[in-house]
């Protein structure tokens, strides 16, 4: 029997390496600090309690950790990677906020301490508000006061997110499209050691527009106005900050990114360099508009639910699998039409793109028999199914299908470890959540590029990781997410946050 | 009553009437257009493409109107000579009418008719709206004030050579 290594033994000898006298000098292999600071304990999460994804929450908690965080520094900074101002360049309604909210959520999954800044809520929360705020350059005076005052408060709490909160990643939303403003930036921030990196978001799809402008005319702005009245009011605004919008170019010396009808094109200039903003980048190739939802759902049962074997499904695995299929595909078409008959022109327009289900749902699931079997049924309704690798269940190593009980008496010490930190606690020979977090990204990645409707039938472990990514979650809430056989998960989009909704799948039946 | 888009009349700016029938065969490009609106530097992107196709029977008429914001007060003359000095406008210029409401213009009632517009409504919205109408008299696009008159190049292109 091996003798089993304190954590701060393993740390003074090193991993791997064969255990050394103390008082031997010079040891260059010794972590000098934990992996991990300031653990906090975990609490129990429940879906039903959350319906509203946490991207827009706080980041200031000291312990505060993500779910793909690879470690974690004093100084919050991750990746070499420095301070980075993110500034979104654009006219109204070219997508700003959804680029906005999208990098906070990827990033933060990352382990990133990141924040945006919408220059609507500063508005949405402001009294007095002058008739010609919408004005890069208003014509009062009440409305240059007022824009610079919002403008002065926005730097103020970006600089505090930076200084006092150890954020590492600020964007700021607003439109930004005068050169003197851009460079007014770079400067501002360049002085205190922030990279800037411009992204400038770009429209001339005419499908794309008309969403935009239907999303647009949904805010607070317009509310009281009939739908034309909205439109002709979008218009002149639109009408009066045209004339000021300089599109980025070479010669401003400034780095940025074009990113032009939701991702279709991007332009990168060539100075940018930099792990963490080159992942950005990567991230906005894969980043595409959501017009279908995500929907999760565990497999079918087989026998013995055992890991060691690849079970199949039994009858009642069966059954469940011929209802799943019913369900989901019964609630796609309502929530299509839905669409068409809404009261909202986004709705309208996007039930307008109904498309045929064999070409316009896609299932995933994982590499195992109970995950794939319990698709069957899609497949023979002509849709796609496809076995992906990463949806493998997380491995549980020695301790497969063993009980509690069981894993209490075989390994007492780290049944006791894993209870302080289930999400990054590694069994032997086993998987942490935060290894299958690690392993799953580039399907995270392909989720963002996706149009379609996706139904993914897996393991709970997976869907914890999934459903964490989307709805923002901590990785303290993670491991206790729970998932059960009697629940579809349906995850829908918007520009500002995701939204969940819990629908019971009809078994007695 | 059927029209056909050959069957359209209007005025010139100088009140004289415009008959569509003389645009048979050819690729056309209808702007409502206005002198003090955000939009109104499209008239260098109109001109330029004006210049490159009119060869090869590519016209533009641009209609003035005051419906939005009131960004065309002026008078005829005055909408003609401000192209024509800050633009270098060489296409047509019609005389100043309604494009939305009961005064609405036939042309573009007719227009309306063929196509919607941003989000599915009818009505112009603002100015710079743009219709496309091929050699037999189809309107066969419609782009917001917002479109680019550059990024129609190819619209165009592939129009004439039908």
């Amino acid at each position: 029997m091996p003798n089993v290594l304190s954590d701060d033994e393993e740390l003074l000898n090193g991993l791997g390496s064969e255990i050394m006298k103390p008082s031997r000098q010079g040891n260059h292999m010794a972590r000098t600090v934990k992996r991990w600071v300031n653990k906090e304990r975990a609490t129990t999460a429940d879906l039903k309690n959350v319906n509203i994804d946490g991207v827009h929450g706080p980041v200031n908690t000291e312990s505060y950790i993500s779910p793909g965080q690879l470690y974690s520094t004093d100084s919050g900074n991750l990746f070499h990677a420095g301070r980075i101002l993110v500034v979104l360049v654009g006219l109204p309604a070219t997508s700003k906020t959804l680029l906005s909210v999208a990098i906070t959520r990827y990033t933060r999954w990352l382990g990133v301490r990141t924040k945006s800044f919408h220059f609507s809520e500063y508005k949405e929360s402001a009294k007095n508000i002058p008739s010609d705020y919408f004005c890069v350059v208003p014509t009062s005076k009440e409305g240059v006061a007022f824009v610079e005052k919002l403008r002065m408060q926005m730097l103020n709490d970006i600089l505090a997110f930076f200084n006092d909160l150890s954020g590492q990643l600020a964007i700021y939303d607003a439109l930004n499209i005068r050169k003197i403003d851009r460079k007014n930036l770079e400067t501002t921030f360049s002085e205190i050691g922030v990279k800037v990196l411009f992204i400038e978001s770009i429209v001339s799809d005419q499908e794309i527009m008309n969403r935009n402008i239907a999303l647009a005319l949904e805010s607070n702005d317009y509310k009281g106005l009939s739908t034309d009245e909205a439109i002709d009011e979008y218009m002149r605004r639109l009408s009066v900050n045209e004339p000021y919008y300089e599109m980025m170019t070479h010669d401003e010396e400034l780095s940025y990114i074009k990113y032009i009808n939701l991702g279709k094109q991007i332009i990168v200039k060539d100075n940018i360099h930099g792990y963490l903003v080159n992942k950005i980048v990567f991230f906005l190739m894969n980043l595409r508009q959501k017009k279908g939802c995500v929907y999760f759902a565990r497999c079918g049962t087989s026998d013995k639910d055992n890991y060691i074997h690849d079970e199949e499904l039994n009858e009642e695995g069966i059954h469940y699998s011929q209802v799943l299929k019913d369900f989901v595909l019964q609630r796609i078409k309502q929530k299509r039409q839905a669409k068409k008959n809404s009261d909202s022109l986004v709705e309208v327009i996007d039930g307008s793109h109904d498309e045929d289900l064999k070409t316009s749902l896609i299932v995933w699931t994982g590499p195992r028999k109970r995950t794939h079997d319990t698709a069957l049924f899609f497949s023979k309704e002509g849709i796609k199914v496809q076995q992906r690798s990463e949806l493998r269940q997380l491995n549980p190593g020695s301790i497969a299908d063993l009980t509690d009980q069981q894993i209490m008496d075989k390994f007492p010490s780290e049944y006791k470890e894993s209870l302080k930190d289930p999400y990054h606690f590694r069994f032997p020979r086993a998987e942490s959540y935060h290894d299958l977090a690690v392993r799953m990204e580039p399907l995270l990645l392909e989720m963002e590029h996706t149009s379609k409707d996706i139904l993914i039938i897996a393991h709970e472990s997976t869907l914890r990781v999934l459903y964490g990514y989307l709805m923002a979650c901590t990785c303290v809430e993670l491991p206790n997410l729970n998932f059960t056989r009697d629940k579809l998960v349906e995850i829908s989009f918007s520009p500002f946050c995701n939204t969940v909704e819990l629908l019971n799948i009809p078994l007695t039946s | 009553m059927t029209t056909s888009f050959y069957d359209l009349e209007c005025k010139d700016k100088k009140g004289e009437s415009f008959k569509f029938d003389q645009l048979k065969g050819k690729v056309v490009l209808i702007v409502n257009v206005a002198s003090k609106c955000g939009f109104t530097p499209q008239y260098k992107e109109l001109e330029e493409l004006y210049k490159k196709y009119q060869d090869k029977g590519f016209v533009i008429l641009g209609f003035p109107c005051n419906q939005f914001g009131k960004q065309e007060p002026g008078s005829d003359e005055q909408i003609t000579e401000f192209c024509q000095l800050n633009y270098g406008v060489t296409f047509p210029i019609m005389k100043k009418i309604d494009v939305n409401g009961s005064n609405a213009d036939s042309v573009y009632n007719y227009l309306k008719s063929q196509k919607a517009g941003l989000l599915g409504f009818k009505g112009i919205k603002w100015n710079f709206e743009k219709f496309l109408v091929d050699s037999n008299g189809k309107v066969v696009q419609r782009f917001s004030s917002l479109t680019k008159p550059s990024s129609l190049d190819q619209e165009i292109q592939s129009l004439l050579s039908k």
